[in-house]
C-alpha cells in the first residue's frame, strides 16, 4: 500500500487529469463489474437453475403425465384391474420414456418399481436395483414433488425430480449429473465475470484514447491559453470543430473576454476602493479621536490616536480586554453600556469614562459609541476624545467655585463683620480703655477695683471676638513674627484657657511630643496660638466620653517631584507641622466640606462654639500660606495636620519676649500729640491715655479739621484713625499733612486688620499701627517707640 | 314457420316454400288465362279443403313423475334435485314443449323415507298416468323406486344414486348417470399416494351408498400400494361418533375419509373440531360439495377433500356448462351443485331420448339410452349393459382459503391439491 501510494503521490500522476480521469474509470469499471457479479449475476444463476430445475420437472411430469393418460384410459374402459391392458399400459409407458429423453438430452430418466428395480432408464445405468429405502427420505407424506433433490446415484452425484405413480407403484426419476447442472451456471459466471472485467478494460482504454485525440490537446491549448490570462494576455484561442471542447474553447474565448472588462472594471474598482480605503483609513487612523472596534469585550481595531494616548501598541491593544484598560472606579458603569450596545439593547451610548494607560498614569475619554455588525456578530464602534486636561480644568474649576463660594461667603461675612467691626472697635474702646485708666487710679482693694477688672476683662473678650472675624475677613492685622511652632504650643498648654478647657474636660489627656528640631515659621503668634487653641478645644469637644488629644509637631519637605496625592499641591519646600488628633467621634464625609465654613458649628451656638472656631484655623493657614489636611473616621477620631512654610534663615529669630510693662518708662515728656478721630469717645480715650502718660493732646474730629490744624500748628506725634466716613482717611490726612509737614511722625489707629492702606502709610513714614480698642500699654509703647524712632521719613 | 302460443294451445299454421311458389305461379296463369285458371282455382281450393292444411290440436300435457325429499336426511340434497328438474321443465315448456305437448312435473314428498318411495311411484304410473319418470335422491330411495317403475318397464334415469348395487340385479329400465360410489374416490385416493401418503382410514354409515364409497376405497387402496388401517361403518352417528373418533385417533391414519350424509357429516366435523383432532389429509363425501360448507364448518373447511360428480366452473370443457349455471342462478338464486346439474342431464337425456324416437315408447326409449354414448352438461353419459354408468368420472374438490377448488383430474384442475391447506 504504502508502495502504491508514493507511485500515486508523484507528481506525474498527481497532476496529469489523464490520471485523474483514467483512474475513477477504473474504479468505476471495478465498482460496475462488482454490481453485475453481485447484483445481475445471482438473478441469473437463478434463472440458470431454474431452467435446469424446469427441465427435470418438466421431463418427470410429462412422464407422470403419460401414465395418468394411460390410467384415465383404463379407468373409462373400466379395465384398470385387466392385467393384459396393465401390462400393455405399462410396456407402452416404459417406451415413452426414451421419447421424452430425446425432447430433453441433458435428463436422464428412470423408472423403479415398487422393490426398486430399474423397470427402464434413458442411458445405461451401472446395476439395475437402486434401495428402495434410499428414497423413502425423500418420497416422505406430503412431500413436493416438484421439489428438486441431491442424490448419490450410481456413485455419482445428481440433482433429480421424483415423481410417484401409484397405480403402477412406480418411482420415476429424472436427474441431471452435478456437474452437468452446474456447468451453465459456471459459463455464466466466467462469461459475466470475464466479459465485465474486459468490457471495463476495454472502455478504458478506448476512454483513455479518446481522451488523449479530443480532450487532452485541446485543453491543452486551453490551459496555455488560461495561463496566459494570468499573466494578462487576453488573447482569444483558436476555435475548431463543432463538439464540446470547441464550445468550451467557444466559452472559453467568451469568458477572456468578459475577463479582461471584468479586469478593467475591477482595476477601476479597486482604484476607487483603494481611494476610500486611504480616505477612511486615513480619516480613521489620522483622526484626533480614538476609534476603536470592540466585540466580546476585546478590542479588534484602535486607530493611532487610541495607541497613542494610551501607550500601547497596536498589537498589544488588541489583546487587551476592555476591563484591562478602564479604570477600576469608572468599569462597572462603563462595561455596562458597551454591554447594552453589544447585546443590541441599545443603539448608542454616551460615557465620561477613565482609562489607565500603560505607564500606570491614568487620561479621562469621552466615549461615544454605537453598535455595529463585524463579520455578522454584533460589535461596539467607540469614538473617543481625550478630556484629561477638560477634566483637570474642569475639577480645578469646581475646586475654584467652592473656593469662590467660600470667599464669597466669607467676603460676605467679611462685609458684614467689617461693617460692625469698626463701630464695635470703637465702642469697645470705651470698654476696655476707661476700665483700664480707672484702674490705675484706684487701689486693688478698692470696691469697684473688681467690677471694673470684669468690664476690662469682658472688653479685651469682645475685642477678641472680633478680631477672629477681622482675621477671617483678613482684615486683621497679622503680625509677621518668627515663631517657634512648640513654643505656641507650650504656651497655650499652660495658658489660662487650656486650664479653663481642662476644667471641662477632665476626662481628656493631651499627649503633646513636639519636634526637638522643628524649624521656625513667619507668623503671627496670636493667631497661630489661637488656632491650637481651636483645634484642642475642637478634639475636646469631640470627646464627650474621654479621650487622648495628641499633638505633634514635625518638620516636611514636600518635593514637586515626589508629590503624593496629598502634597500635591503644595509648594515646594521646608513645613513646619503641626498634627493634633483626638479620639473622638469623627467627623462625617458630609461635615468634612463644611468645618471650616463660617458659623458652621455642631456646638449649641452661644453656649460653647461661634461657629467662627475652624474658620480662624483655615484663615489662619491660608493667612501663612499654609496647607490643611484633615483625616476622620466616624468613631475612631480626627486628626488635623497643618503644614506652615518653614522661615528663612535670616529671620529666623525668635520675636523677643516683650519687657513687662512699666507707666514710668513709657511716660511722654509733654510732647504735643494730635489724635485725629471721627468718634468722640475714641478721642476722649485716646487724650484720657496720652494725658496719663504725660503728653499734650490736641483733637482734631476728621482728617480736614486735623489738615487744616496742622497749617497753622506743629506735633510731634500724629495718631490717626483710618476710616474716618464721610471726610477724608487716615492714610490720606497723613499725606496731607506730609505735605505740609514732611517727616511728621505718625501712628495710624484702625479697628481694622492691616490692609493696603496701613501698609502704604507705613511706606510713607507711619511709624506703627494700633489696633483699636485703645489698651493702654498698646498706645504708651506706640507712641513712645514713634517718638523715639528717627525714621527718616522721606519721599 | 309460424309459431303462435296461446295460453295451452298450440297453433301451427305451415307455408312452405314450395307452395308460396305454387301460388306465385298460379297467379300468373290465372292473369293469362283466366277460364282455365277460374277452373283451376276451383280444383286447388277443393283439394285443400280436403287436406290438413292447418293443424289445430288441444292435447293432455305431458306428466312426468317423481319423488322429492322435503324433509328427512336427503331434505337440502332434494332441493337442489327438484330444481334442476324444474329448470328443465321450465325450459322445456318455453321452447315448445315435448313432443308438441306441454310438460307438467307431479312431484310426491317422501319425506327422505325408505317406506314412502314405492307407494308414491306406484301411484303416479297406475293412477296419475305418468308418461315419464325421474328418480328420487339417494341410493337407498333410487334402489327402492327402481323396484316399482322396473315393474311397470318405465325407464327411469338414477340421477342422484350411484351404489354399484342398485345396477346388479338385472333391471332393464334403470340407468345411472353418476359414476359409481366404488370410483368416487379413485382420484382422492390417487392424490394420496402420489403425494407420498400410505395409511388411509375411512369411517361410512350402512347404507347401499356408503358401503359402495367404502368398497371402492379398499379397492383402489389396494391398487394404489396405501395400508387401508381403519375402517369402520356406523348406523346411528349420534350416538357411535365419539367412540369412532377415539379409535381413528388412536389408528393415526395419515388420511380419512369420511362417507356420510350432511347431517352425520356436519355432526362429526363437530366432534372433530371439539377433538381438535384434524388427520393430514381429510376427506368428506357429499358436504364438501356444498357452496356453504366453509361458511358452515369455518376454516375447519379448509383442506378438506371431497369427491364431486360436477362443479359450477364456467370453464368446464362440457356443452352448455356456463348456460346452465346462468339459468340455474336465475331461477333459483342459487348456484347448483352436481346434484341440481345431475338431475338436469338426467331429463336432458330423456328428452333427448323421447325426440329422437319421437315417442313416449319407454321400450324404445330404453333402448335408444342404452346405445347411447353423449356429453351432457355433465360431462360424459355412457351405460354399460346394466345400465350403470361408465363414462363419467368423478373430480375432486378441495377447499382452499375458504374457496371450493377441483384439484383432481389435473386436465380440469382449477388449483393444485394442498395437503398443507388446514395448516395455512
Amino acid at each position: 500500500m504504502e508502495i502504491l501510494k508514493k507511485i500515486l503521490m508523484r507528481p506525474v500522476f498527481r497532476h496529469r487529469l489523464l490520471f485523474g480521469i483514467m483512474l475513477p474509470v477504473i474504479a468505476a469499471g471495478l465498482v460496475f463489474s462488482f454490481v453485475l457479479n453481485s447484483i445481475f449475476l445471482p438473478p441469473m444463476i437463478v434463472h440458470l437453475k431454474n431452467m435446469n430445475d424446469s427441465i427435470l420437472r418438466n421431463s418427470a411430469a410429462m412422464e407422470i403425465s403419460f401414465c395418468e393418460d394411460k390410467f384415465t384410459y383404463l379407468l373409462d374402459l373400466r379395465m384398470e384391474e385387466n392385467k393384459e391392458m396393465n401390462l400393455a399400459s405399462k410396456k407402452e409407458d416404459l417406451e415413452r420414456i426414451n421419447a421424452i429423453s430425446r425432447r430433453f438430452p441433458k435428463v436422464r430418466m428412470m423408472v423403479l418399481n415398487k422393490k426398486g428395480k430399474i423397470l427402464a432408464a434413458t442411458f445405461k445405468p451401472l446395476y439395475f436395483h437402486i434401495n428402495p429405502h434410499d428414497l423413502d427420505q425423500f418420497l416422505y407424506p406430503g412431500f413436493d414433488g416438484k421439489k428438486i433433490i441431491s442424490l448419490n446415484l450410481f456413485k455419482d452425484k445428481v440433482m433429480a425430480n421424483l415423481k410417484y405413480f401409484p397405480f403402477y407403484q412406480w418411482t420415476i426419476i429424472s436427474f441431471i449429473p452435478s456437474k452437468d447442472y452446474m456447468a451453465p451456471i459456471i459459463a455464466a459466471e466466467k462469461t459475466v465475470r470475464f466479459g465485465t472485467f474486459g468490457t471495463v478494460i476495454i472502455t478504458g482504454f478506448v476512454l483513455l484514447l479518446l481522451f488523449l485525440m479530443k480532450i487532452n490537446t485541446p485543453l491543452k491549448n486551453i490551459i496555455k491559453a488560461t495561463d496566459k490570462v494570468s499573466k494578462g494576455d487576453f488573447n482569444p484561442i483558436e476555435v475548431k470543430g463543432h463538439n464540446e471542447i470547441s464550445h468550451l474553447s467557444s466559452a472559453f474565448n467568451s469568458m477572456i473576454k468578459s475577463l479582461e472588462a471584468d479586469k478593467m472594471k475591477i482595476s477601476a474598482i479597486l482604484h476607487d476602493l483603494s481611494e476610500s480605503e486611504d480616505k477612511y483609513r486615513s480619516l480613521a487612523e489620522n483622526s484626533l479621536a480614538v476609534i476603536a472596534i470592540m466585540q466580546k469585550g476585546r478590542i479588534i481595531y484602535a486607530n493611532k490616536a487610541m495607541s497613542d494616548l494610551l501607550k500601547y501598541d497596536l498589537n498589544s491593544l488588541k489583546i487587551k480586554k476592555i476591563q484591562d484598560l478602564v479604570c477600576t472606579g469608572d468599569y462597572k458603569k462603563t462595561i455596562k453600556k458597551l454591554n447594552r450596545l453589544e447585546n443590541g439593547e441599545s443603539e448608542k451610548e454616551y460615557c465620561k469614562s477613565c482609562f489607565k494607560i500603560k505607564n500606570g498614569e491614568i487620561i479621562f475619554l469621552e466615549i461615544l459609541a454605537s453598535s455595529i455588525s463585524v463579520k455578522g456578530s454584533r460589535a461596539v464602534l467607540l469614538h473617543g476624545i481625550d478630556i484629561t486636561e477638560k477634566k483637570i480644568a474642569e475639577d480645578e474649576q469646581k475646586e475654584l467655585k467652592k473656593k469662590l463660594t467660600r470667599a464669597e461667603k466669607m467676603e460676605l461675612v467679611g462685609t458684614l463683620a467689617g461693617g460692625v467691626a469698626h463701630d464695635l472697635n470703637n465702642i469697645l474702646s470705651g470698654i476696655v480703655s476707661y476700665p483700664e485708666l480707672l484702674l490705675m487710679d484706684i487701689q486693688e482693694d478698692a470696691p469697684l477695683y473688681k467690677p471694673l477688672s470684669v468690664i476690662k476683662q469682658s472688653g479685651v473678650k469682645a475685642a477678641a471676638i472680633v478680631q477672629d472675624m477681622l482675621t477671617l475677613t483678613r482684615r486683621g492685622v497679622v503680625v509677621k513674627k518668627t515663631v517657634d511652632l512648640n513654643t505656641i504650643i507650650n504656651t497655650y498648654l499652660k495658658s489660662p484657657e487650656f486650664k479653663n478647657l481642662q476644667s471641662f474636660h477632665n476626662r481628656v489627656n493631651i499627649d503633646f511630643n513636639p519636634a526637638p528640631d522643628l524649624m521656625r515659621v513667619n507668623g503671627s503668634p496670636v493667631h497661630l496660638s489661637k488656632t491650637v487653641m481651636n483645634l484642642v478645644g475642637n478634639a475636646a469637644e469631640a470627646m464627650p466620653e474621654g479621650g487622648i488629644i495628641s499633638i505633634a509637631t514635625k518638620n516636611y519637605f514636600s518635593c514637586k517631584d515626589k508629590s503624593t496625592e496629598k502634597t500635591s499641591h503644595f509648594k515646594q519646600g521646608h513645613y513646619a507641622v503641626i498634627s493634633v488628633s483626638d479620639t473622638g467621634t469623627g467627623i462625617s464625609h458630609e461635615d468634612m466640606d463644611k468645618i471650616f465654613e463660617p458659623f458652621y458649628t455642631k456646638k449649641v451656638m452661644g453656649r460653647s462654639g461661634t461657629g467662627l472656631g475652624m474658620s480662624v484655623v483655615w484663615g489662619t493657614v491660608k493667612d501663612h500660606d499654609g496647607y490643611i489636611d484633615v483625616k476622620s473616621t466616624k468613631g475612631k477620631g480626627t486628626c488635623f495636620t497643618l503644614y506652615f512654610p518653614a522661615a528663612e534663615k535670616e529671620k529666623n529669630s525668635i520675636a523677643s519676649e516683650a519687657a513687662p510693662f512699666s507707666l514710668e518708662q513709657y511716660r511722654g515728656k509733654g510732647q504735643t500729640v494730635l489724635v485725629v478721630d471721627d468718634v468722640e469717645n475714641q478721642r476722649i480715650i485716646a487724650s484720657g491715655i496720652l494725658e496719663k502718660l504725660g503728653y499734650n493732646v490736641k483733637t482734631a474730629s476728621t482728617g480736614e479739621q486735623a489738615v487744616e490744624y496742622m497749617k497753622d500748628h506743629t506735633a510731634d506725634l500724629v495718631i490717626l484713625d483710618m476710616i474716618m466716613d464721610p471726610g477724608i482717611d487716615g492714610l490720606e490726612t497723613y499725606q496731607k499733612i506730609l505735605e505740609i509737614h514732611p517727616g511728621q511722625k505718625g501712628i495710624i489707629a484702625s479697628g481694622f486688620s492691616e490692609n493696603s492702606r496701613v501698609k502704604e502709610a507705613e511706606r510713607l513714614g507711619i511709624n506703627a499701627y494700633v489696633k483699636k480698642p485703645y489698651a493702654f500699654e498698646q498706645i504708651a509703647v506706640a507712641v513712645k517707640k514713634a517718638l523715639q524712632n528717627n525714621k527718616n521719613h522721606s519721599r | 314457420m309460424i309459431i303462435v302460443n296461446s295460453g295451452n294451445y298450440i297453433f301451427l299454421i305451415i307455408l312452405t316454400d314450395l307452395q308460396v311458389f305454387l301460388y306465385n305461379n298460379i297467379m300468373e296463369v290465372i292473369k293469362k288465362n283466366f277460364p282455365v285458371a277460374t277452373i283451376g282455382i276451383l280444383i286447388f281450393v277443393l283439394s285443400v279443403l280436403s287436406s290438413p292444411l292447418y293443424v289445430y290440436a288441444e292435447t293432455r300435457p305431458l306428466y312426468i313423475g317423481a319423488s322429492i325429499s322435503l324433509e328427512g336426511k336427503y331434505e337440502m340434497l332434494s332441493w337442489m334435485m327438484e330444481k334442476g328438474y324444474e329448470l328443465w321443465a321450465d325450459e322445456i315448456n318455453c321452447s315448445g314443449g315435448l313432443l308438441g305437448k306441454k310438460i307438467k312435473l307431479v312431484l310426491y314428498d317422501n319425506k327422505s323415507r325408505l317406506d314412502l318411495v314405492k307407494p308414491i311411484y306406484e301411484k303416479m304410473i297406475t293412477q296419475d298416468h305418468v308418461d315419464l319418470v325421474l328418480s328420487p335422491y339417494g341410493s337407498p330411495l333410487t334402489l327402492a323406486a327402481s323396484e316399482v317403475t322396473e315393474a311397470h318397464h318405465f325407464v327411469m334415469l338414477a340421477c342422484e344414486a350411484s351404489s354399484e348395487k342398485i345396477w346388479k340385479r338385472g333391471y332393464k329400465y334403470i340407468f345411472g348417470v353418476y359414476a359409481p360410489a366404488g370410483r368416487y374416490m379413485i382420484g382422492f385416493q390417487n392424490l394420496m399416494a402420489k403425494n407420498g401418503f400410505r395409511t388411509l382410514g375411512v369411517i361410512f354409515e350402512n347404507s347401499v351408498f356408503h358401503t359402495s364409497i367404502a368398497a371402492g376405497v379398499k379397492k383402489w387402496a389396494g391398487l394404489f400400494g396405501m395400508d387401508l388401517i381403519y375402517t369402520q361403518s356406523f348406523n346411528d352417528g349420534e350416538k357411535e361418533f365419539p367412540c369412532i373418533l377415539n379409535k381413528v385417533m388412536a389408528k393415526k391414519p395419515e388420511g380419512l375419509i369420511f362417507s356420510a350424509y350432511p347431517p352425520d357429516s356436519y355432526k362429526f366435523i363437530k366432534l372433530m373440531k371439539k377433538k381438535n383432532y384434524r388427520p393430514r389429509v381429510l376427506a368428506f363425501t357429499i358436504v364438501p360439495a356444498f357452496q356453504d360448507f366453509h361458511k358452515r364448518v369455518g376454516p375447519f373447511a379448509d383442506g378438506v377433500f371431497g369427491p364431486s360428480q360436477w362443479e359450477p366452473v364456467a370453464r368446464l370443457p362440457f356443452p352448455g356448462t356456463a348456460e346452465f349455471i346462468h339459468n340455474f342462478k336465475k331461477f333459483t338464486g342459487k348456484m347448483p351443485d352436481y346434484h341440481a346439474c345431475s338431475a338436469f342431464s338426467a331429463c336432458k337425456i330423456l328428452e333427448k331420448a323421447v325426440k329422437q324416437i319421437k315417442s313416449l315408447d319407454q321400450d324404445k326409449i330404453r333402448d335408444f339410452i342404452v346405445a347411447l354414448d353423449t356429453v351432457t352438461v355433465m360431462g360424459r353419459f355412457k351405460v354399460d349393459h346394466t345400465g350403470l354408468q361408465i363414462g363419467h368420472n368423478p373430480m375432486v374438490i378441495q377447499w382452499q382459503h375458504g374457496k371450493k377448488e377441483i384439484v383432481y383430474p389435473e386436465s380440469m384442475e382449477t388449483s393444485p391439491a394442498d395437503f398443507k391447506a388446514s395448516e395455512k
